[in-house]
């Protein structure tokens, strides 16, 4: 199991996740870019894609070099991979994602829960909260 | 009700433990007991923590004559703290069943590791 990750570096993740998985119709909301002649066409980002999008998620946007310290936090932990950008080893450095969601989630689960402790009660408060949110209706962004 | 950090529940946790045994406690009872439940290191930290959760209402603090400093005093309940908590966590991880799904199995499995250690005593 990857190391876990920190309720930010988590929060950046789901950003990056997001950068990641956007179609191609999308890029023009979330900035994606895809490099030419990267094997698989995969979709890359840059520290300023994250940034924006948490800027549009919070009325204090992010400082560019807080995020740049936890992208770099999260290549260390192996969530990311950084490539040279398009003006070589030189220019601004992407990311990609090397680990999905579905992967990460189990770690940084245990984190949070190794910080609530081991008392039943708090256990199975979150359990039933836990189980009322998953038999919500998913919101239409959730769906995608 | 103003949700915990991480660190500010680990400090609730042990402060619920003091007022447990003692009512109320010193910032010196929490530096101890913090450092060994959960390796915290440095007083300094600690009476940072402890005024911030006397400022979100989570604790409260009286002068003593004493010369060790003031006392603390819970003022809210684990159960109570404990749902704004796991709300903020469970909406970190968005509203995929999927990744919800993953924190129910693992919280299935430590609720039964628990029963089962009840059971075992």
């Amino acid at each position: 199991m990857h190391q876990p990750l920190t309720p930010t570096q988590w929060a950046v993740m789901q950003v990056a996740w997001e950068l990641a998985a956007a179609a191609p119709a999308a890029a023009g909301k979330v900035r994606v870019r895809k490099l030419p002649g990267q094997a698989g066409d995969r979709p890359h980002f840059e520290t300023w894609d994250v940034v924006n999008a948490l800027a549009r998620q919070t009325d204090a946007p992010p400082h560019y070099k807080t995020i740049a310290t936890c992208l770099d936090a999260l290549v260390e932990k192996g969530y990311l991979l950084r490539d040279a950008g398009p003006g070589g080893h030189g220019g601004r450095h992407v990311f990609r994602v090397a680990i999905s969601r579905r992967d990460a989630a189990p770690a940084y689960v245990d984190r949070v829960l190794d910080q609530l402790g081991d008392d039943p009660e708090l256990l199975e408060l979150a359990e039933r909260r836990a189980r009322s949110r998953r038999a919500r209706p998913r919101t239409p962004a959730a769906r995608g | 009700m103003e949700p915990l950090t991480a660190s500010q529940f680990q400090v609730m946790l042990v402060a619920w433990e003091l007022a447990g045994k003692l009512g109320a406690f010193r910032a010196w009872d929490v530096t101890h007991l913090a450092g060994e439940r959960y390796g915290y290191r440095g007083h300094p930290a600690i009476q940072r923590l402890l005024k911030l959760l006397v400022d979100k209402g989570y604790l409260s603090y009286s002068l003593d004559t004493g010369e060790r400093g003031g006392l603390y005093r819970v003022r809210i309940d684990a159960e109570t703290a404990a749902g704004p908590y796991v709300d903020q966590f469970l909406d970190s991880l968005g509203d995929d069943p999927r990744i919800l799904g993953v924190a129910l199995a693992r919280l299935y499995r430590r609720i039964d590791s628990d029963s089962a250690a009840a059971a075992a005593v």
